[in-house]
C-alpha cells in the first residue's frame, strides 16, 4: 500500500506528467474556443445536427470550461503543481540552492495561489447582472443596501461611434444617501466590497395585448425581441424602440408629441405610448418605454489572493530570467 | 497628416522588402557588404516606420492601439525593432534575422492595406492599462517572431543540410534564449489583461476566446521551456514546439478576431 502511494506520488511529481498535462490543457482548451459556448439548443442543432449536438452536449462541450472533463484536467494540473512545488521546496531547504531556484519555486507556487484565490472567490463571492431604469432604486440583496440610477448617458462622435457610457448612481443605506458616483466602463463603484460595473444599456418597454378571447396580457418588450400572446401563441416582433418621438425625423404622424415614446411592431407600423392599434383579431397598446443601464454587480473576495499570485508569478519569472541571463 | 502616415508606411514596406532581399542575398553569397546593406535598409525602414506611427499619434492624439490597422503597424514595428536588436547582439547568427524580417515585412504590408480611418478609443479601451498591456505584448510577440525565425532556420538547416547556415546547436540555443526572454513578458500580457478585465468588466478571467488562446500560447511556450529544461529536449522536437508556439501567437493575435467572436471584437 505504502509502495503504491509512493509510486503514485512519484508519477504525479514527474516532469513527464507535468509537461503532458500542459499539453493536454492547451489542446482541450481549443475545444471551448472553437465551439460557441452557452448558446441556445437550436443554435447547436443548426450547427452540428441533432445527433452530434446531443453527443457534444453529453460531453459538456457547450459549457466546456465548467465541464467535468475540463475540471479534471485543471485538478490534475493543480496536483502536479502541488507535487512539483513541494519537491522543489524540499530540495531548496536541504541543498541551499541559488536564487534562480527560489524564483522557480515562487513561480510554481504562485499558480497554485491563483487557483486557490479563484476557487475561494467562486464560492465566497457572487456575480449578477441587473438592469435599472432611470429613477429606479435597486435593492442589492447581498449587501442589504440600495442603489438609485439618477441618470444614464451615452455619448457618440459625429459618426455615431461610442465615446462614453456613464451611469450616475447613488448608494442608499439605512435610508441615508451615502455616496454618489458617476461610473463608466473602466471606473466601477465600490461599496461594502460590492462592485458595480457599467456593462450595457438599452431600452425596455411594456406592451398590452388584448386577444380574441377577450382577455388581455401585459408583456415586457425589448428591441429585436418579441411579445407572445400566450393563449394563442401569436407573436409580435419589436423592430424598433424610441424613448422620445422627436428623434425620428422622417415620420409623419397625425399628432406630434415630443416626449412620447414609440415602438415599431413588425407588420403593424409605429405605435405611440398610450395609443391603441388593431392588429387583426388583437389590439395592441404601448404602456411605456424606458431607458435602462445594465450593471454587472459582484463581490469577489478571492481577487486579492489572485492578485498576490500574479505578483508572485511576475517576481518569480523575473528572477528566473535575470539569474539565467547572468549565468550565460 | 494621414497622407504622411500612409506614404511613410508604403516607403517602410518597400525598405523592409529591400532589407529582406539583401538579407537573403547575404546568406546566399556570404558577402559582408550585402549584409551591411541589409542592416542599413532595416535601420532606414525602422526610421520611416517610426515617423509613420508618430504622425498617426500626432493626429489622433492618443496611443496607436485602437483598431486592427493601428495594432498591426505597431506590432510590425516591434518585430522589426527586436529583429534589429537580436541581429546586433548575436552577430554570429545575424542571419537569424533574415527569417524574422519577412514577418515584419508581411505585417507592415498587411497594415498598409487596412482601413486607416481614425476612430475614437471605444469605452472599454479608455484605460491606463492599454499602454502597458499592448506594450508588453509587442515585446513578447516580437521576440516570439524572431524565435520562430531561428527555429525555422534550424529545421531547414537540418532537413536540407545547408552548409552556410549557422550550426544547429547555435540556432537551438538562440531559440531557447529568445523564448526564455519573451516568456515573462507573455506572462505580463495575460496578467495585465486579467487585471484590466477585472476593472472594466468585473471579471479577471472569463474564458473568452482571446483570453483562452493567450493561455494556450503561454502553455505551449511553457511546455517548450519545461521540455528543454527538465526533459532535456534538444534539436528538432524543441524547434517544432517553437514553430507551433508562434502559430498560436498568430492565431491569438489575428485568428481569434477574424474567426471567433468574443470580448476583443473591437480589434476587427
Amino acid at each position: 500500500m505504502k509502495k503504491n502511494i509512493t509510486s503514485i506520488w512519484q508519477f504525479i511529481s514527474s516532469n513527464v506528467f507535468a509537461v503532458s498535462i500542459l499539453g493536454i490543457l492547451a489542446l482541450f482548451s481549443v475545444i471551448g474556443t472553437v465551439i460557441p459556448q452557452r448558446e441556445n439548443p437550436d443554435v447547436y442543432a443548426r450547427l452540428y445536427g441533432e445527433v452530434f449536438s446531443q453527443f457534444f452536449y453529453n460531453l459538456g462541450f457547450f459549457d466546456f470550461f465548467n465541464s467535468p472533463v475540463f475540471l479534471i484536467i485543471l485538478s490534475l494540473l493543480g496536483l502536479s503543481l502541488f507535487a512539483c512545488s513541494f519537491n522543489r521546496l524540499a530540495t531548496l531547504l536541504n541543498d541551499k540552492l541559488n536564487f534562480y531556484h527560489w524564483g522557480s519555486f515562487a513561480a510554481h507556487l504562485s499558480v497554485l495561489i491563483i487557483y486557490l484565490g479563484a476557487i475561494y472567490g467562486q464560492n465566497a463571492g457572487f456575480s449578477s447582472y441587473v438592469q435599472i431604469e432611470k429613477g429606479e432604486i435597486f435593492l442589492e440583496p447581498h449587501g442589504g443596501f440600495s442603489v438609485r440610477l439618477n441618470d444614464f448617458n451615452a455619448t457618440f462622435d459625429q459618426n455615431q461611434r461610442p465615446l462614453t457610457y456613464t451611469s450616475d448612481l447613488t448608494v442608499i443605506d439605512n435610508n441615508k444617501e451615502i455616496l454618489n458616483k458617476v461610473i463608466s466602463v473602466n471606473n466601477p463603484l465600490v461599496y461594502k466590497g460590492i462592485k458595480f460595473y457599467q456593462s450595457s444599456y438599452g431600452l425596455k418597454g411594456e406592451l398590452e395585448i388584448s386577444g380574441p378571447d377577450g382577455k388581455s396580457q401585459r408583456l415586457p418588450i425589448t428591441v429585436g425581441g418579441c411579445a407572445v400572446y400566450s393563449a394563442t401563441g401569436q407573436m409580435f416582433h419589436v423592430a424598433e424602440m424610441i424613448p422620445d418621438l422627436k428623434i425620428i425625423h422622417n415620420l409623419t404622424l397625425d399628432k406630434y408629441e415630443p416626449t412620447r415614446p414609440v415602438v415599431l411592431i413588425e407588420g403593424n407600423g409605429y405605435l405611440l405610448q398610450g395609443q391603441v392599434r388593431k392588429a387583426g383579431a388583437y389590439s395592441l397598446k404601448l404602456l411605456a418605454v424606458k431607458e435602462f443601464t445594465g450593471l454587472q454587480v459582484k463581490r469577489d473576495p478571492g481577487v486579492p489572493i489572485v492578485y498576490f499570485g500574479f505578483c508572485l508569478l511576475t517576481v518569480g519569472t523575473a528572477i528566473m530570467l535575470l539569474k539565467r541571463n547572468n549565468n550565460s | 497628416m494621414i497622407n504622411v502616415e500612409a506614404n511613410f508606411l508604403i516607403f517602410t514596406v518597400a525598405t523592409y522588402f529591400l532589407a529582406m532581399i539583401a538579407g537573403f542575398a547575404s546568406s546566399a553569397f556570404g558577402k559582408e557588404k550585402i549584409s551591411r546593406a541589409a542592416l542599413i535598409f532595416l535601420l532606414l525602414g525602422l526610421l520611416l516606420h517610426t515617423i509613420s506611427i508618430g504622425a498617426r499619434m500626432a493626429v489622433s492624439g492618443r496611443l496607436p492601439f485602437a483598431n486592427l490597422y493601428e495594432s498591426m503597424t505597431s506590432f510590425a514595428w516591434g518585430i522589426a525593432l527586436i529583429t534589429l536588436i537580436v541581429s546586433r547582439i548575436y552577430k554570429s547568427v545575424k542571419i537569424a534575422s533574415v527569417v524574422a524580417l519577412p514577418i515584419a515585412f508581411l505585417a507592415a504590408l498587411y497594415a498598409s492595406t487596412l482601413d486607416k480611418t481614425i476612430e475614437p478609443l471605444m469605452p472599454a479601451l479608455q484605460s491606463n492599462w492599454l499602454l502597458f498591456h499592448v506594450g508588453v505584448a509587442i515585446v513578447a510577440y516580437g521576440t516570439f517572431a524572431v524565435s520562430f525565425g531561428t527555429a525555422l532556420l534550424h529545421l531547414l538547416k537540418e532537413h536540407f543540410k545547408i552548409e552556410r547556415l549557422p550550426a544547429t546547436k547555435k540556432l537551438d540555443e538562440l531559440t531557447y534564449q529568445l523564448i526564455a526572454f519573451a516568456m515573462p513578458f507573455m506572462t505580463l500580457v495575460i496578467i495585465t489583461g486579467a487585471v484590466w478585465a477585472e476593472e472594466a468588466w468585473g471579471r479577471y478571467w472569463s474564458w473568452d476566446p482571446k483570453e483562452t488562446w493567450s493561455l494556450i500560447t503561454w502553455l505551449i511556450y511553457l511546455g517548450y521551456l519545461h521540455a528543454r529544461l527538465v526533459l532535456r529536449w534538444k534539436g528538432r522536437p524543441a524547434a517544432w514546439l517553437a514553430v507551433i508556439g508562434f502559430l498560436a501567437v498568430i492565431f491569438t493575435y489575428l485568428g481569434v478576431n477574424l474567426l471567433l467572436s468574443g470580448l476583443h471584437s473591437y480589434a476587427q
